[in-house]
């Protein structure tokens, strides 16, 4: 899955964002660029967050922002990575939901989109990815994780 | 057999990795299960059906189940451990 970022060219690393609401429209860089996803999935992430709460931090430090499958604008069943040095606040006073490493998935194949859930919970599963992932500075740092912790 | 409903705001991100989680969990316990996941939107009308749900902590105030519907919120969505000990609390393990 690590790798696939790198060859995909699906990955930010980043000092900061200003706030929850930039950090989101900054790890859907990579799913435009390619034409992933259109510039309005970024919003439509935004609105859910707002309507859902910050149910998207998924686990301390790490977010899965994404909206639902087929939602408008999206030609790609894909995630994309991005990684901050200091964590953004989705919870104002509830550093639990605070977020360094984004996983922003996309999905318009329920099939493909299962497959790449089920590779996503094998990098959050293994405490040593996720550990290393928060110290990442660049795709040789994934490519290296995956080589070291995830390759069988 | 137990009836298990896992839903998170869209029902394609948290609630595939909740599912996921419960069925192994589920499994080590010995729990015979059937896990379906969906949005929140559609697991408030239909959670009356089943018997336990599972969701991320922020939404459990979404339910006001029925006797017989056990409603778990997780912290940790990838904590396997937080999961066993709270379906364990919940005394799922007794109800075969």
């Amino acid at each position: 899955m690590l790798r696939e970022f790198v060859q995909l060219n699906h990955y930010k690393f980043a000092k900061k964002a200003t706030d929850w609401r930039d950090a989101i429209r900054m790890c859907c860089e990579p799913l435009e660029a390619d034409g992933s996803v259109e510039a309005d999935y970024k919003e439509q992430i935004i609105a859910s967050i707002e309507k859902f709460g910050p149910y998207i931090v998924i686990m301390p430090d790490v977010a899965m922002p994404h909206c639902q499958e087929g939602a408008h604008g999206v030609h790609r069943t894909t995630i994309s990575f991005m990684k901050l040095d200091e964590p953004v606040s989705f919870e104002e006073g509830n550093p639990e939901k605070n977020a360094k490493l984004f996983f922003t998935l996309a999905s318009c194949d329920s099939d493909q989109h299962l497959e790449n859930m089920m590779k996503l919970s094998e990098v959050l599963m293994n405490e040593a990815v996720v550990e290393k992932l928060m110290e990442a500075d660049g795709p040789e740092d994934l490519l290296r994780i995956q080589e070291t912790c995830l390759d069988h | 057999m137990i009836k298990v409903l896992v839903a998170c705001g869209c029902g394609m991100g948290s609630s595939q990795l909740i599912k996921q989680n419960c069925m192994a969990v589920l499994k080590k316990m010995g729990i015979e299960n059937t896990v379906y996941h969906t949005s929140i939107d559609e697991a408030k009308t239909i959670a009356y059906d089943y018997d336990l749900v599972v969701v991320g902590e922020n939404f459990v105030k979404s339910f006001k189940p029925k006797a017989g519907t056990v409603v778990l919120g997780l912290k940790n969505l990838m904590n396997k451990k937080e999961l066993e000990s709270k379906l364990q609390e919940c005394g799922l393990d007794q109800q075969q």
